[in-house]
């Protein structure tokens, strides 16, 4: 590589362009650049590249933060002293610590009635408790059939956030859901076979209050091999979740 | 130490940053929203590890890069890798109905989502962010060579795939 090439690198051009050559260096450039309409050009779609990364991540900057990311903030715990904490440095990068089992605590509630459902619905592996007249509430369903997911609502019967859809692998829509009121909550995963269908309970289980959550770790959907919602969702779920303008359109927005 | 209610609402400020930082490293903004919780349920206890004085957002972004990497870890025991990229063209395609320079920036985002993990965590802190080469350096914990280097390979894959392989300026052998 010659000397141009290498004061012309693509390194370099960036650098300049970003306006992080100390003066000397740019005006050094500058003076290469006017020699060499190549690397004109090459500078030229590094500072286009740069701005196109910038616009396409601009509008996201725009967007109403989610409440639930302003509540879990407000509400974390804080340790401010190294005593309290046992955790090693952020620089250490660790597998996450599940949090001890929240949801062990659920109990198969009226398992026949939810049996009916399940069978109803085409599901004939193993099953867990759900709800005791087998369905959802009129404005759980409604509410489901409107809210995107993380737009947490507020209903009768407590806050809803819709965590995640999918399609099944019978091709159903299928919503997994958090439903918050005070301390206490329920997780469910219900599916629908059509837009003009009812909303079938697949599995549901109760949050039991959430307990000082331990260190470095943060509340995955759905992992514990335990949770009834969380083996639904495994064993129903056909490819990944949906996008945000997937499920749009599942939704008929 | 500052006190914790103004720190939890300095956090909130830097919200939005963090979100679309988190946003480049998933490609998704359900995941980046479950990363950004994370990390700063994770900051706040361990704020004695925050020296006053220092940058938070710096402080921020290195967390959430690691709250980042652990999952990736967690994740490849259970989800088959190559997913980002199905959501990417999947979204691509949903564009059509959409105006064009959204086409236009579906497809950049796709790009993006498709660049190795280490430079998209540059392009997004330096290029999106706005970050000085030093605030990147300090915040990835990596030297500032290696900022300049892996920005460079990072906009310059960008831009050879924005131009195609026809009207490259660096010639018709494409990088990848």
């Amino acid at each position: 590589m010659t000397d141009t090439g290498q004061l012309l690198s693509d390194e370099r051009l960036v650098a300049y362009a970003d306006g992080e050559l100390p003066e000397a260096e740019a005006l050094d450039l500058e003076e290469a650049l006017l020699r060499d309409p190549s690397a004109m050009e090459r500078l030229r779609a590094l500072v286009e590249s740069g701005e196109m990364a910038r616009l396409a991540f601009a509008e996201i900057v725009e967007e109403p933060v989610p409440e639930r990311l302003r509540t879990a903030i407000m509400e974390a715990p804080t340790i401010t002293s190294p005593e309290e904490d046992a955790s090693p440095a952020d620089n250490v990068v660790r597998l996450p610590q599940r949090p001890a089992s929240r949801r062990s605590t659920w109990q198969p509630v009226a398992l026949a009635a939810s049996l009916a459902v399940a069978v109803a619905a085409g599901i004939f592996t193993w099953l867990p408790g759900g709800e005791s007249d087998g369905g959802l509430s009129p404005q759980l369903a409604a509410a489901l059939s409107q809210t995107p997911s993380y737009e947490p609502v507020e209903l009768a019967e407590g806050d809803l956030t819709v965590l995640g859809s999918f399609r099944s692998q019978d091709n159903r829509f299928c919503r997994e859901y958090e439903q918050l009121s005070g301390n206490n909550g329920e997780r469910g995963l219900a599916c629908r076979a059509a837009p003009d269908s009812d909303w079938q309970l697949v599995a549901s289980s109760p949050i039991p209050p959430a307990e000082p959550a331990q260190d470095g770790t943060f509340r995955p959907a759905g992992t514990e091999d335990n949770d009834p919602v969380s083996a639904a969702v495994e064993r129903l779920q056909a490819g990944s979740l949906l996008t945000a303008e997937e499920e749009r359109q599942a939704l008929g927005f | 130490m500052k006190r914790e209610q103004e720190i939890k609402k300095d956090l909130i400020a830097l919200l939005p940053r963090l979100r679309r930082f988190a946003m480049t490293l998933t490609g998704s903004q359900d995941e980046a929203d479950d990363v950004v919780q994370a990390a700063c349920e994770r900051a706040l206890k361990r704020l004695h590890q925050w020296q006053e004085g220092t940058r938070l957002d710096s402080w921020m972004f290195r967390i959430v890069q690691t709250v980042w990497i652990d999952r990736c870890r967690a994740e490849k025991l259970r989800r088959p890798v190559g997913d980002l990229d199905s959501v990417a063209s999947v979204a691509g395609e949903d564009g059509r109905a959409v105006a064009e320079s959204r086409i236009e920036l579906a497809r950049v985002r796709k790009l993006i989502s498709r660049l190795p993990e280490e430079q998209r965590a540059v392009l997004s802190l330096v290029s999106i962010d706005g970050c000085s080469y030093r605030q990147a350096a300090e915040s990835l914990n990596i030297p500032i060579g290696t900022v300049m280097s892996r920005l460079a390979r990072a906009r310059r894959a960008l831009a050879e795939a924005l131009k195609g392989p026809n009207n490259s300026p660096w010639g018709e052998v494409a990088g990848g």
